[in-house]
C-alpha cells in the first residue's frame, strides 16, 4: 500500500484547510500527517484515518523541542514514503524535507539551498500578486498538490442547521480582520431574534475573554441568560463539541470558521481588511460571507492600513442587519438583500475545480476577469469543461499567467 | 594552520590552463581547514560560446556577450552575498570584471588574483591588476616594477606548485604501463619551439600527449590519441609511466628553441612531486626553487639529446634525482605552502583577517550535548575544520546534494527556526 506524508506546519485554520488533499491521499494509500504538536489532538479528531507525527515548530527554539524533531526525522529516515507533500513555503519544513529523496517531495522542495516550487505552487504565488482576481480557495490550492483530488462536494457536508444554537466567534488572530464589538453585538442580537432565541455560545481564546465580557454586557439583559461564554475554556475536543450541531456561526475569517464548515455548521462570515473569501472562505455548500470590497481590498495583513480600516464602515448600520435577517430567513431571500457600497454578500458553492462563490448582493467589478482566471486554472489542472473558455482569456490574464520561462523551459520543473 | 578558518570563494575561469590550478588552490585551502566555495564558471561557458555560434552580426554578438558577462558577475556577487567570504581568490582569467571588483572593494571583501600567466603574452593585467587588493605572480622583474608603476604595490611572487593528493607516485598496472609508458614522453601542447625541437626524436620510443600537434608529419606517429586533450588524472599516469619526461617550456619563437625564460611551469612541480624523472630546460627562476642535484636540466637542445641518452642508460641516477626532487616539492612547493604564503601576505599587507565569533560561541544553545557530539563528527564528513563556525556547517549542508541524515536535517531546521524567531 502506498504511503504519503503531508507536512502542514501552519496554524489551526490551515490544518482544517488541508482536508481535501488529505482525503485525496487517503483514497490512495496510508496517510501520515505531520503537524505542530499543539495541533495533534485536533488533527486526531479531524483526520482519524491519518497517522500523526508531532513536530515542534510553533514555539521558540529549544533543545528539548529540537531533540523531539530529530527523533521524528530519524523515524522518517527509516520509512519509505511514496510522496511527501510539503504544504508550507517555509524554510523550516523544507529543511525537514531534506531527509527525503528530492523527487518524492511535492509542492515545495529543497533545491540548491533554497525552496523550489512546483508549477502549481508557482501558480499560487502568481495569484497572490493580484489577489482581487483570485478564484482559488486555499483548500483547493493544497488539494491540487496531488493530481485529481477528490470531488469538492465530498469534502465538507452541506451547511445545515443542527438545532443546538448560535455560535459567535469573538475575533480572529488579526484584530484588523475582526468586526468592532458594537457591530458584532448587533449581529448577534439580530441572529438571536431571527433564530427565536437559541442558546448562544461565545467562542475564542483566553485572550478574548475581556471581549466576551464586553459583548455580554452590551447584549439585552433578557438575552444574557442564554449566552454561554466558552472563550478560553475549550480544548480542541471541546471546541469541536461546542461547534457541532449549531444552527449557525457568526465569525470573522478564523480557524473556528473552517472547523464549522468541516462539521457542516452554517457559517455567517464577515470578511474585511486582508480577509478574502475567494482565498480562504468557508469550504462547501451553503455558507454566507459578507465581504468588504473597497478598491483597496484585499489588503496585505503585514502592511499598515492607510485608510484607518475604513473597510469596516459598511458593516455599521441597519442594512447589514437586514441582510443577515434575510439570509437566516432562508428560502432564497438572500437574493433580495441590498447592501451599502463597498460590501458584497456571497454564498458558497462548489464546482469541478473546487470552492466557488456566488454573488448574492453587491457589485463585483472583477467578476469577468476572475472567471477567466478560473477557466485558466481549470485548464491547468486538466478539467475538460474549461477548454471552450480558452479563447476568452484576455491578453492581460495571459501575460499575467504565462511566463516566458515556463514556455521555454521544461514543463513540470521546480523553481 | 596558524589562521582561524576563513571563508574563501575561489573563482575559476570559464576555460583555460588556470582552471586546474584554481581547483588545486581550492583543495589546498580546504585541506588547511578553511571553508572554500568554488565558483565554477566552466558551467556557464557553453552558453557563452553558444552566443557566438548563433552567427549574429558582430555588434549584436558583442552586446549579448557583454550582457552575459554581466549575468556571470551577478552570479558571483550572489555567491559572495551568500558566503560572505573573507577572500575572493581569482584564478587567471576568472570572470571578475571591473564593476564587480570595485563592488567587492566597496564591500570590504578582500580580493586576490594568482596570475599564473606570462605577463608578456597576456597583457590584460594592466587594466585589472590595480583593481585587486593583492596580485600574485609567477615572474619577478621587470613585471614587479611594471605592476608597481600601475599602483599595484601588493604584489607577491608566488611560483607554481604541486598538489600531493593528485601528483603522487602510482602503482600502475601492466596494461597502464604499456599504454602510457615510453622511454621518452612529453605531455603538453604543440608550441612552435617544441615541434621543432622534438623532430629529432622521431623514430625513438617517444610518446607525445596533448593537443595542437597537427600538421607535424615527422611526429605524427608519436602523437597519442590523435592529439586529444588529456585529463589531469591521466597526465599523472603518463608521468609515472615515462622513463624520461621532457619538460621544455613553451615558446612561440623558433630561433632559440630553448627559450631561457624566467617563470617555471606547473609541470616542473607536478613531475617533481610525483617522483617522476624529468629533463627540464633552464629557467632563470629555477635555481632558487630546486638545487642542481634535484633536477636534470639542459641549456641547449644538444644538451637535451645527450642527457636523454645518458639518463636512459642510468636508471639509478634518474631515480635518485627524482626522489630528491620529490622531497623538495613536498617540503616547499605544494599548493598548501603557496596558499599559506598568500594568506600570510594578505594579512601582512592588509591587516588581520576580520574575526568571526569563536566556534563554541557560534553554536546555538538549543544544541543538546548529543547533537553537539554529532556535529563534531559531521564536521569531518563535510570537509570542515574542527573550528568551523556553525554558519559554515549550515552553508556546507545547504550545498550538499542528496538525502541528509536526521542530524543534518535537524541542524538545517534549527538554523531556519532561529532565523524565524530572530525576525519576530
Amino acid at each position: 500500500m502506498p504511503s504519503y506524508l503531508v507536512l502542514q506546519a501552519a496554524r489551526f485554520g490551515d490544518l482544517v484547510q488541508t482536508k481535501r488533499l488529505l482525503l485525496t491521499l487517503a483514497v490512495r494509500g496510508e496517510v501520515h500527517l505531520a503537524v505542530d504538536e499543539g495541533l495533534v489532538p485536533l488533527a486526531r479528531l479531524l483526520y482519524p484515518f491519518a497517522r500523526l507525527h508531532a513536530l515542534a515548530v510553533h514555539g521558540a527554539p529549544s533543545a528539548v523541542a529540537l531533540d523531539k524533531n530529530r527523533a521524528v526525522l530519524a523515524h522518517w529516515r527509516g520509512m519509505s514514503f511514496d510522496g511527501v507533500y510539503n504544504c508550507n513555503y517555509s524554510p523550516l519544513t523544507t529543511a525537514l524535507c531534506r531527509v527525503f529523496p528530492i523527487e518524492t517531495v511535492c509542492g515545495y522542495r529543497p533545491e540548491l539551498g533554497r525552496i523550489a516550487r512546483s508549477p502549481w505552487a508557482r501558480i499560487g504565488f502568481t495569484l497572490s500578486a493580484k489577489r482581487v482576481l483570485t478564484p482559488l480557495n486555499l483548500v483547493d490550492f493544497w488539494a491540487y498538490f496531488a493530481q485529481d483530488p477528490v470531488p469538492p462536494s465530498t469534502v465538507n457536508p452541506t451547511a445545515k442547521p443542527g438545532g443546538r444554537g448560535l455560535g459567535v466567534v469573538l475575533a480572529g488572530r488579526e484584530a484588523r480582520r475582526s468586526l468592532p464589538l458594537p457591530v458584532l453585538a448587533d449581529l448577534t442580537q439580530t441572529a438571536f431574534g431571527i433564530l427565536h432565541g437559541p442558546k448562544v455560545y461565545l467562542l475564542g481564546q483566553r485572550a478574548e475573554q475581556p471581549l466576551a465580557r464586553q459583548l455580554l454586557r452590551s447584549l439585552p439583559v433578557g438575552m444574557q441568560a442564554r449566552v454561554e461564554d466558552l472563550s478560553g475554556k475549550t480544548d480542541w475536543p471541546g471546541l469541536v463539541e461546542a461547534l457541532s450541531g449549531l444552527d449557525a456561526v457568526i465569525t470573522p475569517d478564523t480557524g473556528s470558521m473552517h472547523l464549522a464548515a468541516h462539521l457542516g455548521v452554517p457559517v455567517l462570515a464577515f470578511f474585511l481588511s486582508s480577509a478574502w473569501l475567494h482565498e480562504t472562505g468557508p469550504y462547501g455548500e451553503g455558507h454566507y460571507v459578507w465581504q468588504a470590497a473597497r478598491a483597496c481590498a484585499p489588503c496585505l495583513e503585514s502592511a499598515p492600513c492607510p485608510c484607518a480600516t475604513s473597510c469596516g464602515q459598511p458593516f455599521v448600520g441597519s442594512a447589514i442587519l437586514r441582510s443577515l435577517a434575510l439570509v437566516l430567513g432562508g428560502k432564497g431571500r438572500a437574493r433580495a438583500v441590498t447592501l451599502p457600497l463597498g460590501l458584497q454578500l456571497w454564498q458558497t458553492a462548489t464546482d469541478a475545480l473546487g470552492a466557488k462563490a456566488l454573488l448574492m448582493a453587491g457589485e463585483d467589478a472583477h467578476a469577468r476577469r476572475r472567471a477567466e482566471v478560473r477557466a485558466l486554472l481549470m485548464a491547468q489542472v486538466g478539467l475538460p469543461q474549461a477548454e471552450d473558455a480558452l479563447e476568452a482569456w484576455s491578453p492581460e490574464v495571459q501575460e499575467w499567467f504565462f511566463k516566458d520561462a515556463d514556455w521555454m523551459l521544461p514543463p513540470g520543473r521546480y523553481c | 594552520m596558524s589562521l582561524a578558518p576563513l571563508r574563501i570563494l575561489v573563482v575559476l575561469p570559464m576555460y583555460g590552463g588556470s582552471l586546474s590550478i584554481g581547483h588545486y588552490c581550492a583543495t589546498a585551502l580546504g585541506g588547511m581547514g578553511h571553508v572554500v566555495k568554488v565558483f565554477d564558471a566552466t558551467l556557464l561557458y557553453p552558453a557563452f560560446t553558444g552566443l557566438r555560434a548563433l552567427g549574429l552580426p558582430q555588434a549584436a554578438t558583442s552586446q549579448l556577450e557583454n550582457a552575459f558577462l554581466h549575468v556571470v558577475a551577478q552570479a558571483i556577487w550572489a555567491q559572495v552575498q551568500s558566503l560572505e567570504p573573507h577572500l575572493v581568490l581569482a584564478a587567471a582569467q576568472a570572470p571578475l570584471g571591473r564593476g564587480l571588483l570595485q563592488r567587492l572593494r566597496r564591500s570590504n571583501v578582500r580580493t586576490a588574483m594568482w596570475f599564473v600567466e606570462d605577463h608578456e603574452i597576456f597583457s590584460y593585467w594592466r587594466s585589472y591588476a590595480p583593481l585587486y587588493d593583492v596580485f600574485a605572480v609567477i615572474q619577478k622583474e621587470p613585471f614587479l616594477s611594471k605592476l608597481a608603476a600601475l599602483g599595484q604595490h601588493n604584489v607577491l611572487y608566488l611560483p607554481l606548485a604541486a598538489l600531493p593528493e593528485v601528483h603522487r607516485p602510482l602503482d600502475l598496472t601492466q596494461q597502464e604501463r604499456r599504454e602510457y609508458g615510453a622511454d621518452i614522453g612529453f605531455m603538453g601542447a604543440g608550441y612552435p619551439n617544441r615541434r621543432l625541437a622534438f623532430r629529432q626524436l622521431a623514430g625513438r620510443d617517444f610518446k607525445i600527449w596533448g593537443s595542437d600537434w597537427e600538421d607535424e608529419p615527422l611526429l605524427v606517429s608519436h602523437v597519442q590519441r590523435a592529439g586529444a586533450r588529456i585529463s589531469s588524472e591521466e597526465s599523472v599516469k603518463i608521468y609515472n609511466a615515462t622513463r624520461i619526461n621532457l619538460n621544455l617550456h613553451s615558446s612561440m619563437q623558433t630561433r632559440d628553441l630553448v627559450s631561457h625564460g624566467d617563470f617555471v611551469n606547473p609541470r616542473t612541480f607536478e613531475l617533481a612531486a610525483i617522483g617522476a624523472f624529468q629533463l627540464v630546460d633552464e629557467r632563470s627562476l629555477l635555481p632558487e626553487l630546486f638545487a642542481k642535484d634535484e633536477l636534470a636540466t639542459f641549456a641547449t637542445l644538444e644538451e637535451m639529446f645527450a642527457a636523454i641518452d645518458h639518463y636512459l642508460a642510468c636508471p639509478e641516477e634518474r631515480r635518485a634525482i627524482a626522489q630528491r626532487a620529490r622531497a623538495k616539492a613536498l617540503r616547499e612547493h605544494t599548493y598548501a605552502a603557496r596558499m599559506t604564503a598568500l594568506l600570510d601576505f594578505i594579512q601582512e599587507r592588509m591587516g588581520a583577517w576580520p574575526q568571526d565569533q569563536r566556534r563554541e560561541e557560534s553554536l546555538p544553545e538549543e544544541l543538546s550535548p548529543q547533537l553537539r557530539d554529532s556535529l563534531d563528527r559531521l564536521l569531518r564528513t563535510l570537509g570542515l575544520g574542527p573550528h568551523a563556525h556553525f554558519d559554515e556547517v549550515i552553508q556546507a549542508l545547504r550545498a550538499r546534494s542528496g538525502v541528509l541524515s536526521d542530524v543534518e536535517a535537524t541542524l538545517l531546521f534549527l538554523d531556519e527556526w532561529r532565523k524565524q524567531y530572530a525576525r519576530k
